[in-house]
C-alpha cells in the first residue's frame, strides 16, 4: 500500500467521521424541549334545575275584569366558563339567544298564550362554587289574551336550555 | 529505506491523522454521558379537552428515548425540568380568552427505565380539576425543557 493510497483512505475516513459527528450533534443532546398544550371548553350549566312561576294580575290569580296583563317571574342560577357569555333556548326552538323570548301555550281550562323571556346575568365567573350567576325568567299573558279566557287553571312545563356563546 | 520512506505517512497525511484524532475526541465527549436520542430532543404533549363543568383530573404522557454511555450513568443521572411559564416544581399553562391570569398549573412526573445504554424517559403530566375549574375558555400552552446531567 503506497503513501498516496493511505492518504486517500485517511481522508475518506476523516470525511466519514466528520459526517457522523455533525449528524450526532444535530440530533442528540442533554436537553429536550416539549411543547405542552391544552384547550379549555366553553360551557354553561344551570345549577338550579327546576323552578316555578305564577302569572297573575292580582295576588296570585288572573282577574279578566282588571283588563291588565298577568305577569310573573322566577330566577335560575347558572355557571359558565370564566368569561363566556350564556345564551338560552326555550322549549327547543332551535335557536339560542340572550335574551331569548318565545310564546308558549298554557293548557288546562282552555288554551292561553304566554310570552316567556329568559335573560342572562352576564358572563361566567368560572365553574367553581363562587361562579354563580342568575338568569331571570319572566312571563306575560296579555290582557287581550285574558279577556276571553275560560275560568280555571292553566299550566305549562317549559324547558330552558343554556349554552355558552 | 526508500521503501520505508514511501510507506510512511506524508506531512499531509499526518495532519489528517491529527485532525481525525481531534474529531474523535470531540465525538467521544458527545457520547460520554446521558443524551436524549435522535428524534427525542423535541416533543409535544396535548392534554385532552378540559371541560370545567366536570373538572376532572386529566393526564397526558410522552416517552423520550435516551442513551447513557456508560450505561452505569443511568444510576447517577439527574433529570431536571423547567417550565417557561412556571418554575421547577409546577409547570404552568398560559393562555385563554380572556387571558387567564393565574394560568393552569400541572404536575410533572419523570420515570426512567433503561436496558443497558438505551433507555426511555416517560414524562407524565397531570392537571388537577381544581386548577382549571375557573379558567377561561381557549387555548393554553407551555414549553417544558428537560435536562439530564451528566
Amino acid at each position: 500500500m503506497n503513501a498516496k493510497l493511505i492518504k486517500r483512505i485517511l481522508i475518506a475516513g476523516l470525511a466519514l467521521v466528520g459526517l457522523v459527528s455533525v449528524e450526532a450533534f444535530a440530533q442528540v443532546g442533554p436537553n429536550a424541549t416539549v411543547t405542552v398544550s391544552a384547550t379549555v371548553n366553553a360551557s354553561c350549566r344551570f345549577q338550579t334545575l327546576t323552578g316555578s312561576m305564577t302569572l297573575a294580575n292580582t295576588g296570585s290569580v288572573i282577574d279578566p275584569a282588571l283588563g291588565t296583563d298577568a305577569t310573573g317571574n322566577t330566577t335560575l342560577t347558572y355557571r359558565c366558563t370564566n368569561g363566556s357569555l350564556p345564551e338560552f333556548d326555550i322549549d327547543g326552538s332551535g335557536t339560542h339567544a340572550d335574551p331569548k323570548t318565545r310564546t308558549v301555550t298554557l293548557t288546562g281550562a282552555g288554551n292561553l298564550d304566554a310570552s316567556i323571556t329568559v335573560t342572562g346575568g352576564g358572563a361566567g365567573l368560572g365553574m367553581g362554587a363562587a361562579g354563580n350567576r342568575t338568569a331571570t325568567v319572566a312571563g306575560t299573558i296579555t290582557a287581550a289574551n285574558i279577556d276571553n279566557a275560560t275560568p280555571g287553571s292553566y299550566s305549562k312545563d317549559v324547558v330552558i336550555n343554556i349554552l355558552a356563546q | 529505506m526508500k521503501w520505508l520512506r514511501k510507506s510512511l505517512p506524508t506531512r499531509g497525511t499526518l495532519r489528517a491523522f491529527a485532525c481525525a484524532a481531534v474529531l474523535g475526541c470531540v465525538t467521544g465527549n458527545a457520547f460520554a454521558a446521558c443524551q436524549f436520542s435522535a428524534g427525542s430532543t423535541t416533543g409535544s404533549v396535548p392534554f385532552p379537552l378540559l371541560d370545567p363543568v366536570t373538572a376532572q383530573n386529566v393526564t397526558a404522557a410522552l416517552q423520550l428515548n435516551v442513551r447513557c454511555t456508560p450505561a452505569s450513568d443511568f444510576a447517577i443521572a439527574q433529570w431536571t425540568w423547567t417550565s417557561a411559564n412556571g418554575g421547577v416544581s409546577t409547570g404552568r399553562l398560559a393562555g385563554g380568552t380572556p387571558p387567564y391570569g393565574p394560568g393552569i398549573d400541572y404536575a410533572v412526573g419523570i420515570a426512567v427505565v433503561n436496558q443497558g445504554s438505551n433507555g426511555t424517559v416517560t414524562l407524565t403530566l397531570q392537571i388537577a380539576g381544581a386548577n382549571y375549574v375557573n379558567a377561561s375558555a381557549g387555548s393554553y400552552s407551555d414549553v417544558l425543557t428537560l435536562r439530564v446531567t451528566p
